[in-house]
């Protein structure tokens, strides 16, 4: 289903536009956007001739791409997140219609509010530090983070584990297993995980993507937070060692969130959304998982293309930022694994 | 031990990137650092030759006590590690190895690190 929308395509969306409206629908212009591997997304600005919607709507039409993974969420999952975290406050772009009816565009798609911004890590790290928005950034992970289960409309995420940073020192052990190459420094952290993991503590949503390149900013606010695909029940600590994480900061070490300002600028906004502090000690523990986490994703995505499932030099590429990962993995650990 | 893909796979599928590019393409420019990326790599992975993949083995041969293939080497160290028995002197190992790759797979990071510390 990959691709732009043909003709055909078009007038069914419209009709079903239509229906759902209560109106008549006009497309006035379609566009696929860039970037997406898992996800496609496409511009959509129509007009609505009446009914509770009407005027016109710039939009954002996402459906799945030819490569989408079974690990990710379906876009009815996704549209039910985001739902969530717009209810909860969180900066998303506003959730409209879904649609399950595989014979309008041949697999379900969602509808939201197109909002504009820039997200690419490279570009926003080449601005001033922001404390700001690094502060922003703060209260609004605080946001997703007061969601917490159980709830019947994220029933799909399964039920919350009882030991997030244990479950994941198995998970990526799992994964390790499944490649065909030993890999000593991944395992090394791997080891550390396990003999650091934290008590318990409670379990809340967490983004699992929070960071640099997934949080679209707009003349240096937060106008949406993106890519929800991975969303899951964890301990909230994962989603702040993930956005802190060296491997985050597109170069700019210097400013520890994101490569966007200063780390206490974060923990700042993230206490007053939340009312909770950020244990530093806890949060480096998720600062060596995340580079684990991202040495055994690059890893998978090495070995997609190496096994032939998908010749991509990208994905050929991952596996040689996995020295990078590794060395901060050593240096983070130090000799007593 | 270096990951995969290396040298000549890398380079294959540079050249196959390139020979379907399309230049007038978005991402034309962020196509083309990838390949170029990718056939650095491959380059310096040449002029480094075996040498440090024969470091890397002596190196686990010694710290093992055992023999076998680097490959093989590599997973019984694994194993270790993963049964809380790594070996003193295993974090040193693996930093060294660390460098020798950081060396092949981004020099300007390794000398980033070395300067920041």
């Amino acid at each position: 289903m990959a691709g732009n929308l043909t003709l055909d395509q078009t007038t069914r969306l419209s009709d079903w536009l239509a229906a759902e409206a209560g109106a008549a629908v006009t497309i006035l212009a379609t566009e696929r956007l860039s970037g997406g591997a898992i996800q496609e997304n496409h511009r959509l600005e129509i007009e609505v001739a009446g009914g509770p919607w009407p005027g016109r709507h710039d939009l954002v039409l996402r459906r799945d791409a030819a490569s989408a993974v079974a690990t990710s969420h379906s876009r009815a999952e996704e549209f039910a997140l985001l739902k969530a975290a717009h209810k909860a406050g969180v900066i998303v772009p506003t959730p409209c219609v879904l649609c399950e009816d595989a014979t309008v565009l041949g697999g379900p798609f969602f509808l939201m509010h197109r909002i504009s911004g820039e997200a690419r890590g490279g570009r926003l790290v080449k601005a001033a530090p922001n404390a700001a928005l690094v502060r922003e950034l703060g209260a609004n992970l605080a946001r997703i983070h007061s969601i917490t289960p159980p709830r019947s409309d994220l029933e799909f995420l399964g039920p919350p584990p009882a030991d997030p940073a244990r479950a994941a020192v198995a998970q990526y052990r799992a994964y390790l297993d499944a490649l065909p190459d030993p890999h000593p420094a991944v395992e090394w952290g791997l080891a550390w995980l396990a003999d650091h993991a934290p008590a318990p503590g409670p379990v809340a949503l967490c983004h699992r993507d929070y960071r640099t390149g997934n949080l679209m900013i707009d003349d240096g606010k937060l106008s949406a937070t993106l890519d929800w695909e991975f969303a899951g029940w964890s301990d909230p600590l994962e989603d702040i060692g993930w956005f802190h994480a060296k491997c985050w900061r597109f170069g700019r070490w210097q400013e520890e969130a994101g490569g966007l300002g200063p780390r206490n600028a974060f923990v700042a906004g993230y206490a007053d959304s939340s009312g909770r502090n950020i244990d530093p000690t806890a949060a480096l523990y998720w600062e060596v998982m995340a580079h684990v986490r991202w040495a055994v994703i690059a890893l998978q995505q090495a070995w997609r293309h190496v096994s032939g499932e998908e010749a991509s030099l990208e994905l050929a590429l991952t596996a040689h930022v996995v020295p990078e990962l590794e060395a901060e993995i050593l240096a983070m650990t130090g000799d007593a694994a | 031990m270096r990951k995969n893909p290396s040298g000549a796979a890398l380079t294959a599928i540079a050249d196959a990137t390139e020979t379907a590019a399309d230049p007038a393409a978005a991402n034309a420019n962020y196509v083309a650092a990838m390949i170029r990326n990718a056939r650095a790599i491959a380059v310096r992975q040449a002029e480094a030759g075996d040498g440090p993949a024969r470091a890397e083995e002596a190196s686990l041969r010694a710290l093992l006590g055992g023999d076998g293939s680097l490959a093989d080497l590599n997973r019984t160290l694994v194993r270790a590690i993963r049964d809380g028995r790594a070996p003193k002197g295993t974090h040193a190992h693996l930093c060294i190895v660390n460098r020798a790759e950081l060396a092949e797979s981004n020099p300007r990071y390794l000398a980033r690190l070395d300067s920041a510390s």
